[in-house]
């Protein structure tokens, strides 16, 4: 998908945990782990409302759009 | 009381145990076929079937296999019910194949093999049930793509 999260960035730059940030937004973190693995087909403004709470940081910060055929250069 | 309809000790676990008794009584009924046919036209044909037993076999034989398929797709599906799992593309697919299975027996007693006047209905009724299946197994595969996409919807 050209769209990329990049919640594992901000998470390292904020030295937060997973647990933790799933405790703090209040989803699963098993939905957390979908968010950071590129898994997820939508995300709720409410969410992402919550993430840029908790982390501190715009919703620029943890998504980024990508060209598909830079998509493939980075999964090769 | 409150009757359960899925889960545990539910009417669909109920129904999936029920599945197991009707497959194995039609295998043995398939098993027995064509002596149950000869029972049956000495007593209700006065014994008069002569060449239609063999062209009774012929559409009864693939039928009962059709149908046994078609508890054996439904049992699968009432599993995947009771696990909390009805809308899969797995399902879908089981379905499909039940309106296929009916189909097949549709056109087998439509064929006029079978020297009664109910074969045309039943091979009617068939037919009618294979459409509306194949129109579930489009709406269960329907269904499994909603859900998969607001499974993923965080």
């Amino acid at each position: 998908m050209p769209i990329i999260v990049n919640l594992d960035v901000v998470m390292a730059q904020r030295k937060i945990s997973a647990t933790q940030l799933a405790e703090e937004v209040g989803i699963t973190l098993a939905n957390l782990s979908i968010l950071k693995n590129n898994k997820a087909k939508a995300i709720r403004f409410s969410t992402l409302e919550a993430l840029c709470r908790a982390l501190h940081c715009q919703p620029a910060d943890l998504l980024e759009y990508a060209e598909e055929k830079d998509c493939q250069e980075g999964k090769q | 009381m409150k009757l359960n309809i899925t889960g545990k000790s539910s009417l669909s676990s109920f129904l999936e145990k029920l599945c197991w008794v009707f497959l194995l009584s039609g295998l043995t009924i398939t098993v027995a076929l064509p002596w149950i046919l000869d029972y049956y036209g000495r007593i209700f044909w006065h014994g008069r079937l002569g060449t239609d037993y063999v062209r009774i076999l012929f559409v009864l034989y693939p039928s009962a296999l059709m149908a046994l398929t078609v508890i054996w797709q439904l049992r699968k599906i009432l599993v995947n019910v009771n696990q909390g799992n009805p809308f899969s593309l797995e399902n879908a697919r089981r379905v499909k194949i039940i309106s296929f299975c009916c189909m097949m027996v549709g056109l087998l007693f439509l064929a006029g093999i079978v020297p009664s006047l109910l074969a045309p209905m039943l091979g009617l009724a068939f037919l009618f049930l294979s459409a509306l299946s194949l129109l579930l197994s489009e709406l269960v595969k329907q269904a499994a793509i909603y859900k998969e996409e607001n499974d993923l919807t965080i």
